[in-house]
């Protein structure tokens, strides 16, 4: 049997197809028109950051926090569980003896150098006692390049206005209340 | 000799061994809190019950001794046994607080690593944590040792310790049934100046080392065997550290040493290393030089100050260096100085070698090194004292001084104040030393050595036992090996290429040195003392998981 | 009823050497020392005597056990350390016969070549100790103890001690801990006391009833004694009935008596006209026993053993229709984690527990599956621990639940398998039962809780 071929695609045609006549105008304007719709919609999309802000789901993983007892002081027992399950290895954590007899330590310094946190939340899933969760705070921009300048000790953990304002993210076991005195800083937003 | 089976597995062992030992020897793992090698068996925890055919109940493996053709099950390989064992590790846990999550000894815990076993461990807890009876939390016990009554499986190993091997018999339990609580005699803080070991040899979280308390997670930790350098004793150690800075010492067991222990000094001796501002840069005439002109700087120096006035040179290493570094500074010093007094004795050292200061580990002698001084040869025997006599008769050209300050106690006013003269004496000095201390201040040139733990090297303790030390953490900035710093003063005198790394010298030294003949540098780096616990467990936090 | 062994305990001034031995006292003692060690062991072997403190083993065996080797010092323990829950025999025997006792202690140290006896007394027994002291300063005096025992050239010391009040002091090992000023540890045996017993020199420990048969059977000679009784079981038992009879007390019993009509005439029967739930019939170590498998029973080791249960010490309890078998029982498992001396797990942790599950289902806060955790618990103490007090905590309560199981079934709520607590891990902080009070709060001085709840 003899081979034989023919042309599918003729190409110059389909140049001259696209190059003439208003198929390419219609496209443009039915885009148009999705702008059009949009413009004249009461709702707006986007907001205006940073002076709107979305408020995020409650297993939102934002900046830590670290929860206090009914007296204020940290729950955190520097059990270090949080630090050794870190993939990023960005947290480190020195205990210290504390008075009360009833509880065996407490930190001296927790730090986490969010520059390098990945945010996973491993060790809010970690801590035995919910004693760090996460917020829903998530602007974290700073104007310095020094590694310090993002990393937070316990008084950012705790006395930031920031967490209360974004409310209480990521919790493990959220079928338990969140007590929300527990949760530092003033409360503004919405927890 | 009798035979025995343990899990199939045929050995034959000396008579009077108990089935444990067996075990061990095998490398056949049998869980156990209150046995430990080096002290009497009570049999009281029970965790060790074994199978042993013929037995119509399960026995206690360290208190039974093996009889030629028994045969053995672990819970390994029987049920019966697995049954036993599984039942009383729930005991065990029954009012145990488990508070692994805040408890230093998590991570290196039997308790724990029993219970993660797949043979005895995992079962559902039936008891509610209110429910459990409570004891004493934190307890003082003196400056060494914190007690959480709470976490003791009362297997009585600290107080067989305490009765037993150092004499002081300062633990007891008190009160009965699942209310028994370990106390120190009368309340009172432990005097035992070995009451370290108790954080050791406890198998749980109970009595924990004050030191290493909430310092660092053990499995963040890294090892290095070494041998102590607090005392001639040698003891084998474990240096345990982080980031480059040592957290803790903890022994390793040597039957003909140490056996498991390790004295509170000597725990404690790496401390000592930060007492005083560390040397970190060379120093020549109280300012700071490049190693490059100042090693040259010094071999000359120390020539012409001797050669050139035909006046000999004094040469002083103390016997706190290693084997290696002892043998090359003899080497140099012989090579470059025709004349010369070379000497190791800032005190009395070769007295003191053997002498005990209690009945256990401690020596009098505070340097780990002299009896390999004395087998490399250096016995001029003056001593520091001859030196400073020599000088101030004006006989002495220069002064090449290798110093450690001592890790366990301090060298005495009447050394430090013959340092100070000596240096005030000769025209020429050279010190190779770790520290900034006072009486080395009028040195001419200071060079910076590694300390202990920062250096690999061999120590021949007073039994003449040549003991491996590793290297463990850096030294800081530009201190380097005092066996490199010779090396390179060696080089600069053109007198070859020495070998300076610690395998090669030791080698030499084997060659040449009768007392080191046959010995393998290889070998005693890789004979590391009998772990304890046994092979068939898992080292600590070797497990794959270090969070590392 | 036999007076084998009781003849003169009723006698007035007994208590004085001088009437005791006008009655015969040390007759016994004085004919032993007649005859040679071996013969007074094989006496002792042939009257069939058994050890009368619990376990029963032919004494004459145990005594030709001993095997001092040169220089060696050997020691005779009499065990007055009485301290089974129902068992109060040996009381009275030291408190109103002494010179009895004493005799026995002789003979029997003689019989093993002790010059040094000790009496291990209980610590509540102070009256005794006044007593025995008594009778044993007198004897010495008289010349019947001490060196040159009844002019002979055996010497024998016999010391008192008293203990501190612990069960555990009864243990053979535990006494011998103690009489050495030790915690009453138990040893891990092997070796056996008979090889290293106190101060680590060969043993013998015997019960205060074992020494004084052997001096009776030594007064009247073991045919005497081989006569009463049964084939296996020879001679008499002192019994000590309490519980729901009408005349509780001590009675010395012919072995091989039967126990119903031993409970029906001697005993008085069961008050009020009631009827028999169960007998302990050797304190409450042994499995307690239900009427109907009492009812065929006699009182010797044999048909005890038969129907499971032991003779023990002869510490009878008898309980009638009216007794709630899971509080009983609870007293008893209370008992015993009080006395575990805490040295092997099993024992100081699951007497422990047993009782704390006992306490939570007679409290109406049991969980389901409580009894078969009560029966778990009893099978991972027995055959695992140090000395015998682990099992002996077991067979009550083993007994009790498999022989009135439905009582406590009636405790047991029926439900959920798995508590809730177990899957959250934080459980309800039970108020009605929780660890004794005075230890939380000296170990928490603060108010309050320590957990927190987020």
């Amino acid at each position: 049997m003899a081979k034989t071929a023919s042309r599918v695609v003729d190409v110059r045609a389909e140049a001259e197809k696209h190059a003439t006549g208003l198929r390419g105008t219609t496209g443009t304007l039915a885009g148009l028109g999705v702008t059009l719709r949009n413009m004249v919609r009461p709702q707006h999309v986007t907001i205006q950051y940073p002076e709107q802000r979305k408020p995020y789901s409650r297993r939102f993983r934002g900046v830590h926090v670290l929860t206090l007892r009914e007296d204020g002081s940290l729950k955190c027992t520097a059990c270090y569980l949080c630090e050794t399950v870190c993939p990023a290895q960005c947290i480190s954590i020195d205990a210290k003896e504390v008075e009360d007899p009833r509880i065996e330590k407490a930190p001296s310094r927790y730090e986490i150098d969010l520059s390098r946190c990945i945010f996973c939340g491993f060790c809010v899933e970690a801590c035995p006692e919910e004693a760090l969760i996460m917020s829903r705070e998530y602007d974290l921009a700073v104007t310095a390049r020094e590694p310090e300048s993002l990393t937070y000790g316990i008084e950012d953990f705790t006395g930031r206005s920031e967490i209360a304002a974004y409310g209480a993210g990521f919790r493990p076991h959220p079928e338990y209340p969140l007590v929300e005195s527990y949760v530092p800083g003033e409360r503004k937003g919405e927890i | 000799m009798p035979i025995v089976t343990i899990d199939g597995r045929q050995i034959e062992v000396e008579p009077g061994t108990s089935v444990i030992q067996a075990a061990d020897l095998l490398g056949v793992e049998i869980p156990r809190f209150c046995y430990h090698p080096d002290l009497e068996p009570e049999g009281n925890c029970r965790m060790c019950l074994v199978d042993v055919e013929g037995f119509p109940k399960p026995v206690v493996a360290c208190a039974t001794p093996v009889v030629d053709g028994m045969v053995v099950k672990t819970p390994h390989a029987s049920p019966l046994a697995s049954r036993a064992v599984k039942g009383v590790l729930e005991f065990l846990l029954v009012n145990h607080p488990i508070d692994c999550p805040i408890c230093d000894k998590a991570g290196e815990c039997s308790l724990q690593d029993f219970y993660m076993h797949p043979d005895y461990g995992q079962h559902p807890s039936q008891v509610n944590p209110g429910e459990k009876v409570h004891k004493r939390k934190r307890v003082d016990l003196g400056p060494r040792i914190v007690l959480d009554a709470e976490r003791c499986v009362m297997c009585s190993r600290c107080v067989r310790f305490s009765e037993n091997v150092t004499g002081y018999k300062e633990l007891q339990f008190i009160r009965r049934g699942n209310h028994v609580e370990l106390v120190s005699f009368q309340e009172r803080a432990l005097q035992d100046p070995y009451a370290g070991n108790f954080a050791d040899i406890c198998p749980v979280g109970a009595l924990l080392s004050r030191d290493f308390r909430f310092k660092r997670r053990v499995w963040k930790l890294d090892y290095t065997d070494s041998i102590c350098a607090g005392c001639s004793t040698g003891c084998n150690l474990r240096i345990d550290h982080f980031d480059g800075r040592i957290e803790r010492l903890i022994p390793r067991r040597n039957p003909d040493v140490n056996r498991s222990w390790l004295c509170d000094e000597g725990r404690l001796s790496y401390k000592t290393l930060d007492v005083a501002p560390r040397v970190k840069h060379p120093q020549q005439d109280g300012e700071e030089a490049d190693w490059v002109e100042v090693a040259a700087a010094a071999d000359s120096r120390l020539r012409s100050a001797t050669l050139g006035r035909e006046l000999p040179l004094g040469a002083l290493a103390s016997a706190s260096g290693t084997n290696e570094t002892l043998w090359l500074f003899r080497r140099y010093v012989e090579a470059a100085f025709p004349q010369h007094l070379l000497e190791f004795r800032l005190a009395r050292e070769t007295e003191a070698v053997r002498e005990r200061q209690d009945k256990l580990l401690r020596r009098v002698d505070k340097h780990p090194n002299t009896m390999g001084a004395l087998h490399l040869g250096f016995t001029a025997g003056m001593g520091l004292e001859g030196l400073v006599d020599e000088a101030e008769a004006g006989r002495l050209g220069a002064l090449l001084l290798l110093y450690y300050p001592p890790l366990v106690g301090e060298d005495s006013e009447e050394t430090k104040e013959r340092i100070v003269r000596l240096l005030q004496l000769v025209p020429e000095s050279v010190v190779l030393t770790t520290h900034h201390l006072p009486y080395l201040a009028a040195a001419k040139i200071l060079l910076p050595v590694a300390a202990w733990s920062e250096e690999e090297g061999t120590y021949t303790n007073y039994q003449g036992t040549v003991q491996h030390a590793s290297r463990a953490v850096a030294s800081p900035s530009a201190a380097r090996p005092a066996a490199e710093v010779i090396g390179d003063l060696m080089r600069h005198a053109t007198y070859g290429r020495p070998e300076t790394e610690p395998g090669r010298v030791f080698a030499e030294i084997a060659d040449r040195v009768p007392a080191f003949r046959g010995l393998r540098y290889n070998e005693l780096a890789s004979r590391l003392a009998t772990a304890y616990p046994p092979e068939g467990r898992m080292p600590y936090g070797q497990d794959g998981f270090t969070g590392r | 009823m036999p007076d084998f062994l009781t003849r003169h305990i009723k006698d007035p001034g007994q208590r004085k050497l001088a009437t005791a031995v006008q009655k015969g006292a040390y007759e016994g003692l004085r004919r032993a020392l007649t005859m040679s060690r071996q013969e007074v062991v094989a006496e002792i072997d042939a009257s069939g005597l058994r050890g009368r403190g619990g376990a029963g083993f032919p004494t004459g065996r145990k005594w030709s056990f001993i095997h001092a080797r040169e220089g060696q010092s050997v020691y005779l323990l009499c065990n007055a350390d009485e301290s089974e829950p129902g068992t109060f025999k040996d009381h009275y025997l030291m408190a109103f016969d002494p010179h009895l006792v004493l005799e026995g202690v002789a003979i029997g140290a003689y019989a093993i070549g002790a010059h040094q006896a000790y009496i291990y007394l209980r610590g509540e027994y102070a009256s005794v100790a006044a007593t025995l002291g008594e009778a044993l300063s007198e004897a010495t005096d008289a010349g019947i103890l001490g060196p040159n025992c009844l002019g002979s050239d055996f010497d024998l010391r016999i010391a008192l001690q008293l203990g501190a009040g612990a069960y555990i002091c009864g243990e053979e090992t535990g006494l011998i801990q103690s009489l050495e000023g030790k915690r009453a540890y138990p040893r891990v045996r092997p070796p056996f006391p008979a090889v290293h017993g106190f101060l680590r020199e060969p043993t013998v420990v015997n019960n205060v009833e074992t020494l004084a048969s052997a001096a009776r059977i030594m007064a009247e000679g073991a045919e005497a004694y081989t006569k009463l009784g049964t084939k296996q079981s020879a001679g008499t038992k002192l019994i000590s009935v309490s519980g729901a009879v009408e005349r509780p007390g001590i009675y010395e019993v012919e072995m091989g008596y039967p126990l119903m009509e031993f409970l029906a005439h001697e005993a008085g029967g069961i008050p009020l006209g009631r009827r028999l739930k169960g007998i302990i019939p050797g304190g409450t170590s042994v499995p307690i026993l239900t009427a109907d498998e009492a009812a065929p029973l006699t009182i010797d080791y044999e048909s005890m053993q038969s129907a499971g249960t032991m003779l023990g010490s002869g510490g009878m309890i008898v309980f009638d229709e009216d007794t709630r078998m899971p509080h009983a029982l609870l007293r008893i498992a209370e008992f015993y984690a009080h006395e575990s001396c805490g040295e092997c797990t099993p024992c100081r942790e699951g007497t422990g527990w047993m009782a704390w599950v006992l306490r939570r289902l007679l409290a109406g806060e049991g969980r389901p599956g409580d009894l078969e955790l009560l029966l778990r618990v009893g099978d991972n103490i027995e055959g695992r621990t140090i000395c015998g007090l682990g099992d002996a905590s077991v067979q009550p309560v083993r007994s009790f639940i498999q022989k009135f199981r439905p009582e406590f079934e009636a405790l047991e709520p029926a439900g959920m398998d798995w508590p809730a607590w177990q899957i959250h891990g934080h459980g309800p902080r039970t108020g009605r039962f929780g660890p004794p009070v005075e230890e939380a709060a000296r170990s928490q001085p603060v108010e309050g809780s320590p957990d927190y709840v987020l």
